[in-house]
């Protein structure tokens, strides 16, 4: 059974250390979430985005720094570093729109990108960090779903940032909002295929 | 407060001048996630009183020298509406009350939220009351924690506040604006429901030692009702928000590159 859990509320078991706290013992929860007493996951509702390694983020080249070198706004705190190599040289412009993986984690509020990709002209949407697996999907499910029927290509990056560009793009937005606000409902899939059908 | 030579007669046969019982509340509606620009947010509505408290962050804390390497900041900024005010009780802008009041607010959710988790940055929490009929700080904290959860801000409790006086020898919960002038005492509380910390107490007048540790326990039982109506209004919030029409009333932010 899942349920919505509230700060401070005790768990009895948990998966794993996320979204909870232990005091004098005991296990309590420090976000809203939705809790699922079959396998004690806590999955948050509501969040800020945590940079990791290796994933993938959307982001604005903000500045230009010597040896071509670029700052990327990925979210309000956090930023992030291209820096080119030897072998690579990369050229942006201020105001380009990139999609890259998070090389290293310097730490919540700077981190090193590598492998950046410009993505060209687009609309950049922003979603909750914390719906961004359901946008995606088990496998890729859901956003290929969306790019398929839609024509749209998107780019969908783990702080939040969506770009998208071609294809019908009033649909595939409120396609994306449509998760973004039944993110905890099941069937979604199925529904948004609908909805992109128009059903 | 009790210097007043015409005061009013504030019990008539054990009843307050609303028609309340000594011990109860004002009816509490909460509705949370109402502002779509902020992050957190919530509307409150408490007796009388209106609040709107809207939350913001974590960001990066500007200005620059403000930010705490090791912890986030909290920014608290309590404010009534020019409107908002019964006679004199409510004046606007940043005046003695509404700086004192955003300091005891931001120290009461300092000791709840887990600061570390986000070091150098801020979180705005704004707080503004648009009607007001006492216990406005109470009401305030109340909605700015429902606010707080729904942004998703990691933290050890939902924390609520009411207040609790005295008129005469007979003691009462959650004064509104008249008894809040007149009573011989006001003494408003924030509490940790989980481990029943004390956050926040302000007292104006006196009480007895024993009339204290009475108000304590009225205040941490009358958190039951609260708490409820807090979850409540998040449980509602994230349940019914699916029914809600696609895309509308959301700006999109647009770029090209």
């Amino acid at each position: 059974m899942r349920e919505i859990i509230f700060p401070g509320q005790s768990v009895e078991r948990t998966a794993s250390r996320e979204g909870t706290y232990m005091e004098g013992g005991k296990v309590y929860s420090k976000i809203i979430g939705l809790y699922d007493d079959s396998n004690g996951n806590i999955i948050s509702l509501e969040g800020a985005w945590r940079p990791r390694m290796g994933e993938k983020v959307v982001g604005v080249v903000s500045e230009i720094g010597r040896k071509d070198t670029y700052k990327v706004v990925l979210s309000t705190n956090t930023e992030g570093i291209i820096i080119s190599g030897r072998y690579e040289r990369f050229r942006f412009k201020v105001g380009d729109v990139i999609e890259a993986s998070i090389a290293r984690v310097e730490s919540e509020s700077s981190v090193v990108l590598e492998r950046p990709k410009p993505l060209g002209d687009g609309m950049i949407i922003e979603i909750k960090p914390t719906k961004v697996p359901r946008v995606i999907g088990k496998g890729n499910t859901m956003i290929d779903q969306i790019a398929n029927l839609t024509k749209c290509r998107i780019s969908v990056g783990m702080n939040g940032l969506v770009w998208l560009n071609d294809g019908d793009l009033r649909l595939a937005v409120s396609a994306l909002r449509r998760i973004e606000r039944e993110a905890h409902t099941s069937g979604l899939t199925e529904k948004i295929k609908k909805m992109l059908n128009g059903e | 407060m009790a210097s007043a030579k015409n005061k009013p007669e504030l019990l008539k046969n054990g009843k307050r001048l609303d028609g309340r019982d000594l011990m109860e509340l004002r009816p509490i509606r909460i509705e949370a996630g109402v502002i779509k620009n902020a992050d957190g947010s919530a509307y409150l509505e408490w007796g009388n009183n209106r609040v709107i408290a809207a939350v913001y962050g974590p960001m990066e804390a500007q200005p620059k020298h403000s930010a705490d390497p090791a912890r986030a900041v909290i920014k608290c900024r309590y404010q009534m509406a020019p409107f908002s005010g019964l006679a004199d009780h409510g004046r606007t802008g940043p005046n003695r009350r509404a700086t004192e009041i955003s300091k005891v607010t931001r120290e009461a959710f300092e000791n709840v939220v887990l600061l570390n988790e986000f070091p150098g940055t801020e979180i705005n929490v704004y707080i503004e009351i648009l009607q007001s009929d006492g216990g406005t700080r109470a009401a305030g904290i109340t909605a700015a924690s429902v606010a707080l959860a729904n942004a998703g801000i990691p933290m050890k409790d939902m924390i609520y506040a009411v207040s609790f006086g005295k008129i005469g020898d007979k003691l009462i919960l959650d004064l509104n604006m008249l008894e809040d002038n007149y009573s011989d005492c006001d003494m408003p509380m924030a509490i940790s429901p989980k481990s029943g910390d004390i956050l926040l107490l302000q007292m104006d007048g006196n009480l007895t030692m024993e009339e204290l540790k009475t108000g304590i326990q009225q205040v941490i039982n009358a958190g039951k009702t609260i708490s409820a109506a807090q979850q409540d209004a998040l449980k509602r919030f994230y349940t019914e928000k699916q029914q809600a029409g696609s895309g509308e009333g959301r700006s999109e932010a647009e770029t090209t590159g």
